[in-house]
């Protein structure tokens, strides 16, 4: 019954959030709905036993990706950010949304009837001495330390492209290195030139 | 008791939301990127469920690496959103159609 009443709350604060997030008109109100809807997601995967999961979706999402978002927004002004007159295409858009939103709906119950056999029908603990963290943590590191490895080789290389992206370089400067130092004459330096005075 | 498939329409309402406001929000290339993050979510509070109602602590790893992955993603969209301000002036999809016929 409790769970019920739990499911029930945090999966509708999540839609509302959700919806609130996609048709909210400022931007800033709309990424906050969206750490809002995180919030609420993380408190639904801590009751399906995913406690580490939860909090990294706190500390990454709202607390990374989320600022990351504002920062731009504030970066940016709305006006940038929300082209005014845009004809919004209520049928061609809206209506076929619609319709796969019915179709997906509609599939989840005809896998369940198929997958059914494979389910477990009452809670089971994963591990009732380990943590989720300490469970997690030895698979990482031992079954999937490739994969482990790969993920941070991305998360390097979009480190590097995004500040490669975002520095600016100005190549109007002229810069002169150490070792070049000896071979500055005046000629490099100053170019005079000689032009008709108009009085 | 909740099942299966109490969480699988959840997160297909769920990204359904995440796909109308994708489609909704053509002319911003931000509330797009926020649309994704939605995606996202619904797609890893699926694999949490099957991993919850499967007993396994797989799909809990394959959401750790969607997180690190997605997040890659934001940041390196968002780099791309500040370059395109420099050097369009605007974030507008409209405006970016150099590689169009």
């Amino acid at each position: 019954m409790l769970d019920n009443i739990i499911f029930g709350a945090v999966t509708s604060a999540v839609l509302l959030c959700a919806l609130m997030t996609i048709f909210t008109k400022e931007s800033v109100k709309s990424a906050l709905w969206l750490a809002c809807a995180f919030f609420s997601s993380s408190i639904l995967w801590m009751s399906l036993q995913a406690e580490f999961l939860g909090l990294i979706l706190i500390l990454v999402y709202v607390g990374a990706i989320v600022t990351l978002f504002l920062f731009v927004i504030m970066t940016f002004s709305d006006e940038i950010l929300i082209k005014p007159n845009v004809s919004n295409m209520m049928l061609t858009r809206i209506v076929p949304t619609g319709l796969a939103g019915i179709w997906c709906t509609l599939t989840a119950p005809i896998l369940y009837f198929f997958f059914k056999g494979f389910l477990r029908k009452e809670t089971v603990y994963l591990s009732d001495k380990m943590s989720n963290t300490h469970l997690l943590g030895n698979q990482l590191y031992t079954q999937y330390a490739y994969p482990v490895e790969l993920v941070g080789i991305l998360l390097l290389s979009a480190i590097v492209v995004s500040i490669s992206l975002t520095v600016d370089k100005q190549t109007d400067i002229d810069k002169t290195f150490s070792d070049q130092w000896r071979f500055i004459d005046r000629k490099s330096r100053i170019i005079l030139v000689k032009e008709d005075t108009e009085q | 008791m909740i099942s299966l498939a109490h969480y699988s329409i959840f997160s297909n309402v769920l990204f359904t939301i995440g796909l109308a406001g994708l489609m909704r929000s053509r002319s911003s290339i931000i509330r797009s990127l926020m649309c994704i993050e939605l995606l996202f979510l619904a797609i890893n509070t699926q694999l949490i469920a099957f991993g919850y109602y499967t007993a396994s602590m797989t799909p809990q790893i394959l959401v750790l690496l969607v997180l690190a992955i997605s997040a890659c993603e934001t940041a390196v969209a968002l780099a791309i959103l500040v370059k395109l301000f420099h050097t369009k002036g605007n974030v507008h999809i409209d405006t970016f159609h150099q590689l169009r016929h």
